[in-house]
Parts: structure tokens; sequence; C-alpha cells
């Protein structure tokens, strides 16, 4: 059972999220040269075993990971394909935690070794209570995740022990805005998650760069943070396509069915555009906030028609997303945002007009 | 010319599912049989514009891919087995039917009544019942001013009152000038005529 659980949890998760892997990969290890990321590393981890403040940056950072660890599995569990995994019931409870165990450290394994090499690291350096504190912390993170997977594999016959409630934006609910109650009723774990993330990451800059903030450094966070919502749009086409398969029967017109996205994209962004306008409008203009919302919405457009086009799947997506995320970071290099903005847009609805009436649902 | 195709084909991957040249079909009720796997959901989905596919369907002569508008204004589609996204209410569905394809209020509500979902059309989707689902479903694929009307599976997960209520709106309509493609394992039956039959078989339509 373990060899199954494995394949369709650990290693699926690891296979979807590749890019993201590859991506934090590149950002913490493949920019310095070798002894200066070791330095930055080793810094990190002294500041974690030794500042309280670090170690509690630290544990909401892990605290997001297993987030992010815990709804895969959930939705995986869930799966009507994986519904044989109810028959673990069989197993009795501590066989089940037991492989549930094992399950979650596959799927924390990056960062319970991180952990691990900073208690080392800690305890060198004789400091022994946070490093302490934060091993209890990843044991902890990993005991929590199987209790949530065993509930949900047990919830055939118990109760759920934890209800997440549903959000109503409006109770009639209007085409255009079918992504965004998506979102908040079968996403909402994903979308918090996301956007949590996303909020937490420009705060920290706000934090750690008060008085010397760039236009470049804002420019790299803010595609760095648009391609961490690119998952969402995969769910999103992922929805339109399978879960309102009728649609395509309706008189909707290809631009109206276009905009759906990129109205939910505009929406979706506007805490990170009000969060820029009330913190950086001191550094940064209105006009270059208001055009990096812009390429946001450009960008996360451009991955939704990506996915239409033919043979698209997860690894190809994901290399997309890279490719994209590198393209744009050079282009804000060299132009205005508002070039960009206009160059992705163009590109999306080309792509979007060419391959919508063109595309049909592939199984990976 | 009620329904024409031209040079159809369909494949999935490299397996060639249906092909025939030419078809052409006039106004009437037809009935869609076949082996299980031999393509009459991939036909009814192609006819309503849910897979792409080489060739032509034109409907009272609007093409599939070049009046795509006009077209979907007149073909409607109930699918077999009909799923929509937990969150939404039959009332939110029957308002964006009822937009989308210029249905006026009291043809909603007729329908609503017809098929007998006025209990639980505001409650969402979640909670629905397969047999619930599909009635939800059917009132909808009647929904605007259909010229063509595919039903994929209707009779499936419906209580006998229900059946009659589908059959009698389906009378009802086809005097009114719309025609039908109807799949169904179980025999179709209306009271005072039957319906044409078309088979698919060696990945052909045959009418008989």
């Amino acid at each position: 059972m373990s060899d199954v659980l494995d394949k369709i949890i650990a290693g699926k998760f690891y296979k979807i999220n590749a890019g993201f892997f590859l991506l934090f990969f590149i950002l913490f290890f493949g920019i310095l040269n070798g002894k200066e990321t070791i330095d930055l590393h080793h810094a990190f981890m002294s500041a974690i075993s030794s500042s309280f403040h670090y170690t509690i940056i630290a544990m909401v950072i892990w605290a997001l990971y297993n987030f992010k660890c815990i709804s895969f599995t959930i939705k995986e569990i869930n799966k009507e394909e994986n519904s044989f995994l109810f028959n673990l019931q069989a197993l009795g409870n501590w066989g089940q935690y037991y492989l549930l165990l094992k399950c979650q450290a596959a799927l924390f394994a990056p960062l319970l070794l991180y952990a691990f090499i900073t208690v080392v690291v800690g305890l060198r350096e004789h400091h022994y209570l946070l490093p302490a504190i934060f091993m209890i912390y990843q044991a902890l993170m990993c005991g929590i995740a199987a209790i949530i997977y065993f509930n949900q594999l047990n919830s055939t016959w118990k109760k759920p022990a934890v209800h997440i409630p549903s959000f109503e934006l409006f109770h009639k609910k209007s085409f255009s805005f079918y992504l965004l109650h998506y979102s908040l009723y079968s996403r909402k774990g994903t979308f918090a998650g996301i956007k949590f993330f996303s909020l937490l990451l420009l705060q920290i800059m706000v934090l750690a760069n008060r008085e010397k903030v760039s236009k470049e450094a804002v420019c790299v966070l803010i595609t760095f943070l648009i391609s961490a919502h690119s998952l969402l749009p995969m769910y999103y086409v992922q929805f339109m396509e399978q879960g309102l398969t009728f649609s395509r029967n309706l008189p909707i017109p290809v631009m109206k069915r276009f905009s759906v996205y990129a109205l939910t994209y505009a929406v979706i962004f506007l805490p990170e555009l009000l969060f820029l306008f009330f913190n950086e409008r001191d550094i940064m203009p209105v006009q270059l906030i208001l055009s990096l919302y812009a390429v946001a919405i450009s960008q996360m457009a451009l991955y939704t028609s990506f996915q239409y086009i033919k043979g698209m799947n997860t690894e190809r997506y994901t290399t997309f997303v890279f490719v994209i995320f590198f393209a744009t970071l050079l282009l804000l290099a060299s132009s205005s945002p508002w070039f960009v903005f206009v160059a992705e847009g163009v590109v999306a609805v080309g792509v979007f007009r060419l391959r919508y009436w063109r595309y049909a649902v592939e199984k990976e | 010319m009620m329904i024409q195709f031209k040079d159809y084909k369909k494949n999935y991957g490299n397996t060639l599912i249906l092909e025939f040249p030419v078809m052409e079909l006039e106004h009437n009720i037809y009935w869609l049989k076949g082996e299980n796997g031999s393509g009459k959901t991939t036909l009814i989905k192609s006819i309503a514009g849910l897979v792409p596919f080489e060739g032509e369907i034109s409907v009272e002569g609007f093409h599939i891919k070049k009046h795509r508008i006009q077209y979907r204004n007149i073909v409607n589609y109930a699918e077999a087995e009909p799923l929509y996204p937990g969150f939404l209410t039959g009332s939110d569905l029957a308002r964006f039917y009822a937009k989308v394809k210029s249905a006026d209020a009291g043809q909603v509500t007729s329908l609503i009544k017809a098929f007998g979902i006025s209990d639980y059309i505001a409650n969402k989707t979640g909670t629905y019942s397969s047999g619930m689902a599909k009635k939800l479903s059917l009132a909808l694929g009647f929904m605007g001013r259909p010229k063509l009307i595919l039903l994929d599976e209707p009779l499936i997960t419906l209580d006998q009152h229900s059946v009659e209520a589908l059959k009698n709106t389906i009378v009802e309509c086809y005097r009114a000038g719309v025609s039908f493609i109807i799949t169904s394992h179980q025999e179709i039956d209306f009271t005072g005529f039957s319906p044409s039959r078309l088979l698919v078989q060696d990945k052909k339509i045959v009418q008989l």
C-alpha cells in the first residue's frame, strides 16, 4: 500500500509541482555562486536557530508549504479514481497513521531536510531552545497532516472534525463571476493559500527593504508572485472545460469567454494592487503600480490561453510558466511594463481565439 | 434540409470513431441507436459543438464553424450524465441559460413546472441526486428557440412521471417545428407516431 500511496500522492505531487520546486531551487541555490550560496543559507539557518522572530517567519513558511501538501492530498484522496483508498480503513488506526505519516514525510521531505540541517547548525552554534522548538514543530506539522488525512479517509463513517466554510460573493451568480465563485467554493484552500503567500511575500519585501526598495526588486517579486498564481489558470480551464462542458453548446462569443478569465484575474490581483498602492506609493509611481497590475492580468490570461494548446499537460505547462517568468523579467528590465502588458495580452488573445474551438479535453 | 453533414470525421488520437462523407436529415424525431462505444455520444457532442471534428455540420443553413453563435442559438443539448458546479443553484443555471438562449420568463416557468423541479431549483446543485440533475438538464435543454434538440440518454435515472412529461414536451416541441436526435438504449415510443431510426454501425450512420 505504501508504494501505491507514493505513486498517487507523493509522486504526483512532485510531478505536478516540478516547476514550483525548480523555481525555488533556482531562486535559492542557483543565483549566487557556491560559497555565497552556502554563506547565505548558513546565515538563514543561524538566524532561524537564534532569533525568535526568524523562527516564527520560518514556521509560517513551513506551515504554508504544509498547507499546500495537505490540500493536494485531500483532493487526491477525494478523487473518484482514488476511491479505492478508502479500503485502507481495513488496516486499523495505527496501520493507517503509519502509512499516512510516511506519505506526509515524503511530501514534506525538502523542508524536513532543510529543518534538520538548520537544527544541526543551531546546535553547533550552541543554541538549544529554538532548534528544539523547530524540531518539535516539524513533528507536529507531519503528525497533524497525518491526522487530517486519516480523518479524510475515514470520512465515510466519521463526521468531519473541521469544516472550512464556503464563501458566497453574491446570491445571484453571473457567468462572468463563475470562476470567482469556483475559487471560493471548490478551490478555497488553494486560493486562500496562494493569496496569503503572495501578500506575505509583499509584506516581507516592505519590512525588509523599506528604505532601499527599487523598481527592479519589485518587478522581480511581482513576476514571481504572478508565477505563484499559475496553478489557478490550470484549475480554471479544467473547471470551464470539464465542470461546464455544456457551455460550449451555448451562444457565447469567444471573446466573452476570454473576458471571464481576464475579469477573474483582475479581481484576484486587487489585493496586491491595493497593497502596493498603500505601501509603496511613496517609492513607486501610481502608473508603475497600475502597469504591473496590468502585466499580472495579461500574464495570467497568457497562462490560460496556453492551456488550450494541443498536447498541453502539467509538465509542458510548468515549462511554459518557467519560460514566461524569465521572458517577462527580461522584458521588464528592457522595456516599459505597459509594453509587456500589451505584448502578453495580444499573444494571449491570439492563442485563445485560434485554439478555443479546436480544443478537446485530453487525459494526461 | 434540416441537418447536413459534409465529410464528417472524428478521431480520438489515432482511433477513428466515425466517418461519413454526406448525410442529410429532414425535420423529424430521430432515435439514434448503436452498441456501447459505437460513437453515439461522440456524434451528439459533435453536433452540439462540444468536441472538435473534421468536416462540416450545418443546421438550417447555419454552419457550426462559420456561424458559431447563430448555430448555438438553434441547437440545444442535454447530456447523458449532467454534472454541474456544486456552488450553483438550479435557478442560477436557469437564469444563465435563459439569458444566453434568449428564453422568456414564461417559458422558463413552464419548463420548470413541466419537469417538476420547482421544489428544489433554488437549492445548490451539489445537493441534487442524479435524477434531479437530469431533470434540470432536460429543462435547460429546451430553453430558448431551438430548431434542433440533442438528448443523450434522456430516459436514464428519470421516474415514470418525468418520462411522461419529457415525452409530452418532445411531442409539443416537434409539432412546433423542433427536430430531435435522441440516443437511448430504452425503447422510445410516442403516442401517435414512431421516431425515425438511425443506427451507428461500422463508424457510419445508417438510416433505417
